[in-house]
């Protein structure tokens, strides 16, 4: 029995992950960060992101930051309401608030676009499980978090079924507020059932486990040359930017 | 070997007992069917040979319950954790992982099993559970029948010496019913299997022991259940005259590309019509309800519903159906049965009661009851929307042969007022006394038999 290959492990694309979410928060040069993204969606694609997904991404970053864009240009605040105008369909617009939120959106989009993708592209069971057999994480911490992530799943299916039979039951408006009661409902039966699970079937210390979840040749490789990509354009965004 | 009572347990926040007036033994190596009305406390019973109870849900046990000399929990409970296992009335409330090999592998990981011995315990099981195709399935992913055949392999593979089993065969198609059976024969002699199961004339003649679990909630050994003649007459509903049909046209649908899941499927019913829907686990079949309730639309071809010869749009279809999910805590929104029943007419208030929910108090929350009368209580919900297509996936699912009977003239009723009624199901005895026109989704496709 072979538990599915990675192109990098996913333990390594979180970290990744995490670092890049870093860079780009602090990072000011904007092409830099689009290098660094570019690289960590090459990672991304290469563990499972699907293109379609990929798209449906971009759509929903993209939303997500525009939207931000028109609030913060239709209310700039008064330290920017100065200097150079746009005039357009008899609005005024300041230069210094446009490009001030258009920065923030880019940088919006960049972070949100990064974080929604690497959930399709980190395995967090494994991360977990990883964390559990190499770096001494407590089975009695591990199994609740595997537990609540596997749920995540669960939950949006059973939100999905809930929402319908409100809708065949035609539920009159007031009632459909209280649609989130049975799924609260369903996440405290879950969780008690999932713990109790865990321990009719016997979850101990001495367990054993069939897969290693350890950390190959090439995931290091591929990991180290992350890296120095990483650093690299760390320096490049220091130099350009001086 | 078990000795229980004499006991008795209250359950909390209930006027509800389970107790037992004299000593019963189970010894190792029996086949023991534990059988008794819906909603008497035969999950609970078994709870309490793992030692769930009283060591992890609450309520007042008094007297002994022992396995092998030894108290159920505190110690015993750590001490007997590999040696009885128990498999869960909903299987999917037991799994942990997303990937179904890992999800196998679990229990034997627990209790240390190396790598080599878990390789040949999973050759062992494979065939007889045919895991094969869940290998590369998502566990979110399977169907009720699948998981359930997943869960009990991964409890199997431990070798335990008690097997506490709470309707092992619910979800299971007859063929895969028939080899659980035949493999529990097997058993007889090396473990002890106690197992509460509702298709009680095919595992009756297997079973060496019968505990009876009656409506007080007295347990006690029985030679056989008393095989009572079980007649009801729904109530009769209000005559609708709409004449309305469903057809099915060319309808491909798949979740992924790589996995064609339904081809040119092609079914058509009209007002009175009672259509099963039969097929192995994991075939579509629930796929299938959502495609002709309109909450999935197909890839291709069409769904097509027309009510008194006016065809209707795919999104007002869902005005017209009423959905059995087969998790009944889907229905429930309010905080009481009687909230729930709101729609019920006060001339069938009474009898529904009566007959339904004997002995449960309408001001308590549906999510208590047990899982019989959850399931009972969807249904009734479903019925009294007054749709005029219903579906119903597995609607006879922890229902003893009383409440089944009362579901068959339920659905009879629903015939005669010219409703279309579409339901997925195992059972045979049930599907039989409906008289329905039979489909069996195989091999992709529709075949009407």
């Amino acid at each position: 029995m072979e538990r599915q290959r990675e192109y990098i492990h996913s333990w390594y694309t979180f970290i990744i992950t995490a670092a890049s979410l870093m860079f780009l928060l602090l990072n000011k040069n904007l092409v830099t960060s689009a290098v660094l993204i570019l690289g960590v969606l090459f990672l991304f694609l290469k563990n499972g992101l699907g293109p379609k997904k990929l798209i449906k991404i971009l759509s929903y970053a993209f939303f997500f930051s525009f939207t931000l864009f028109l609030l913060a240009v239709f209310n700039p605040s008064k330290t920017l309401q100065s200097g150079e105008v746009y005039e357009l369909l008899n609005m005024t617009f300041y230069k210094s608030s446009v490009d001030k939120a258009f920065m923030t959106m880019v940088k919006l989009f960049m972070v949100s676009f990064l974080s929604i993708c690497s959930s399709s592209a980190i395995d967090y069971t494994k991360v977990i499980l990883h964390l559990i057999v190499h770096k001494g994480l407590k089975l009695i911490w591990g199994y609740p978090f595997l537990l609540a992530i596997n749920s995540i799943t669960l939950l949006r299916d059973e939100y999905e079924r809930i929402r319908l039979n409100a809708h065949l039951r035609q539920l009159p408006f007031k009632d459909k507020i209280f649609l989130f009661f049975p799924l609260l409902v369903f996440a405290i039966r879950h969780s008690q059932r999932g713990a109790l699970s865990l321990v009719t079937r016997g979850l101990n210390d001495q367990k054993t486990f069939y897969f290693s979840y350890d950390l190959t040749w090439s995931d290091k490789k591929r990991f180290t040359l992350f890296w120095v990509f990483y650093f690299g354009l760390v320096v490049a965004s220091q130099i350009t930017l001086r | 070997m078990y000795e229980i009572g004499p006991f008795q347990y209250s359950f909390n926040r209930s006027n509800k007992k389970l107790f037992c007036k004299e000593k019963i033994i189970l010894r190792d190596g029996e086949l023991v069917v534990i059988t008794g009305p819906s909603g008497s406390g035969k999950s609970t019973l078994l709870q309490l040979l793992k030692g769930i109870i009283p060591e992890y849900k609450s309520g007042e046990l008094i007297g002994p319950i022992t396995f092998n000399g030894e108290a159920l929990h505190g110690e015993g409970f750590k001490k007997n954790l590999k040696d009885i296992l128990f498999l869960f009335q909903n299987p999917f409330t037991q799994l942990l992982y997303q990937n179904a090999s890992e999800e196998f592998l679990f229990s034997m990981e627990n209790f240390g099993f190396s790598r080599e011995e878990m390789d040949k315990k999973r050759e062992e099981l494979e065939d007889y559970f045919q895991l094969n195709s869940l290998w590369n399935k998502k566990t979110t992913n399977l169907s009720n029948g699948e998981c359930q055949r997943l869960v009990l392999a991964s409890l199997l593979a431990v070798n335990p010496s008690v097997l506490l089993l709470d309707e092992p065969t619910a979800f299971l198609d007859t063929q895969s019913r028939k080899e659980f059976y035949e493999w529990l024969v097997l058993m007889k002699g090396k473990r002890l299997v106690v197992l509460i199961d509702h298709h009680i004339d095919e595992i009756l003649p297997k079973a060496d022991r019968i505990l009876l679990v009656d409506q007080t909630g007295e347990l006690k050994e029985s030679e056989l259940p008393p095989d009572e003649e079980v007649k009801f007459d729904w109530p009769h509903l209000h005559q609708k005259n709409q004449r309305i049909s469903l057809r099915l046209n060319h309808v491909f649908y798949h979740y992924t590309e790589q996995q064609n899941l339904l081809r040119d499927l092609n079914l058509s019913a009209s007002s009175g019509d009672i259509v099963v829907i039969k097929g192995k686990n994991g075939k579509g079949k629930s796929t299938l309800f959502k495609l002709m309730a309109g909450l999935l639309k197909p890839l291709e071809g069409e769904v097509e519903m027309s009510v008194d010869g006016h065809l209707i749009s795919f999104k007002k279809m869902r005005n017209h159906i009423g959905f059995v999910f087969q998790n009944p805590e889907t229905h429930f929104f309010y905080d009481t049965i009687a909230q729930e029943l709101k729609h019920v007419p006060e001339s069938d208030q009474a009898i529904i009661r009566e007959s339904f929910f004997k002995d449960i108090e309408p001001g308590r929350s549906p999510f208590l009851l047990s899982e019989g009368e959850k399931r009972r209580l969807s249904l009734l919900m479903t019925i009294y929307q007054n749709r005029e297509v219903l579906f119903f996936d597995e609607p006879t699912f922890g229902q003893d042969k009383k409440s089944i009977a009362m579901i068959c003239s339920m659905i009879l009723e629903q015939k005669r007022t010219g409703k279309v009624q579409f339901i997925i199901s195992h059972d045979d005895q049930f599907i039989e006394s409906l008289n329905p026109v039979i489909y069996l989704l195989e091999d992709q496709t529709l075949k009407r038999q």
